[in-house]
């Protein structure tokens, strides 16, 4: 009688196998995970930093076009940065953050003094809509 | 009687060595992934926190306040003696702006840093 030996020769290799081989994909998924956690932290610091990188050279700008008005004379251009007047007398200027962002801002005069009106993020790549899905707009009955 | 002992038996008992042998092999390679993915974790969640940190400190700097704060390693805040993350604020006074070097450090390394400026007359 071979009651000793209901599995037969390998079994143990087999199960072996197949634990090793789930003890892998699940360390490899978790290395996967945490690396791209790691990216995208990394990413995430790199854009904040940027941020107060052209903020700093926004503040620069703002204070170097208030001394302009101070002085009478308003500049056209403040380093590499454009200064855009409005038809309301409002200036404007935008410091590129990234290749994809920049920081819009946008100044009124009052009393010899600059307001901000607005001091925006803002994206200066365009934006394509992906319009390859053909969506039922009701105006048609199929 | 004499018990018998077949080539099948050490055949089995060979098998397991050799899986077990395999196995810790394999179970010691895998534990050194499931290390190295942990270690990758904990760096990205020490950047995460450093950097709220830094961007409400530099938030705190343009508001017109510039606190030196610590945080333990649950990073909650604490005093500085049991402090394991330090947050410093290098203020610099050009003519006309005012500008802050904030640094996230844990106890070796700095973690994260950026530098914040404001007019020291303020643009309301």
């Amino acid at each position: 009688m071979n009651s000793g030996r209901c599995f037969g020769a390998g079994s143990a290799l087999l199960v072996l196998i197949f634990s090793i081989l789930c003890l892998t994909v699940s360390a490899l998924t978790a290395l996967s995970s945490a690396s791209g956690e790691r990216v995208l932290s990394e990413k995430v610091g790199s854009v904040i930093s940027d941020y107060y990188s052209a903020d700093c050279r926004a503040v620069e700008t703002a204070v170097a076009l208030r001394e302009g008005i101070r002085n009478g004379e308003v500049p056209d251009k403040i380093g590499e940065i454009a200064i855009n007047v409005d038809e309301n007398g409002q200036y404007s200027f935008s410091v590129p953050i990234n290749e994809d962002l920049a920081l819009a801002v946008r100044l009124a005069e009052k009393d010899r003094k600059l307001m901000i009106v607005s001091w925006l993020q803002t994206r200066t790549n365009e934006w394509t809509p992906n319009e390859t899905l053909k969506v039922w707009t009701g105006e048609t009955v199929p | 009687m004499k018990k018998h002992i077949g080539f099948g038996t050490e055949l089995t008992l060979l098998e397991l060595i050799i899986a077990v042998g395999l196995f810790a092999v394999f179970a010691a390679l895998d534990l050194r992934i499931f290390a190295e993915a942990h270690r990758l974790e904990a760096q990205s969640k020490k950047l995460d926190h450093a950097v709220i940190v830094a961007e409400s400190v530099a938030e705190c700097f343009k508001a017109g306040e510039a606190p030196d704060l610590y945080y333990d390693i649950d990073w909650l805040p604490t005093d500085n003696v049991s402090a394991d993350y330090i947050v410093t604020v290098d203020i610099a006074s050009e003519d006309k702006i005012e500008s802050a070097r904030i640094s996230v450090k844990d106890k070796s390394t700095e973690l994260f840093s950026l530098t914040a400026s404001v007019p020291k007359e303020a643009l309301p």
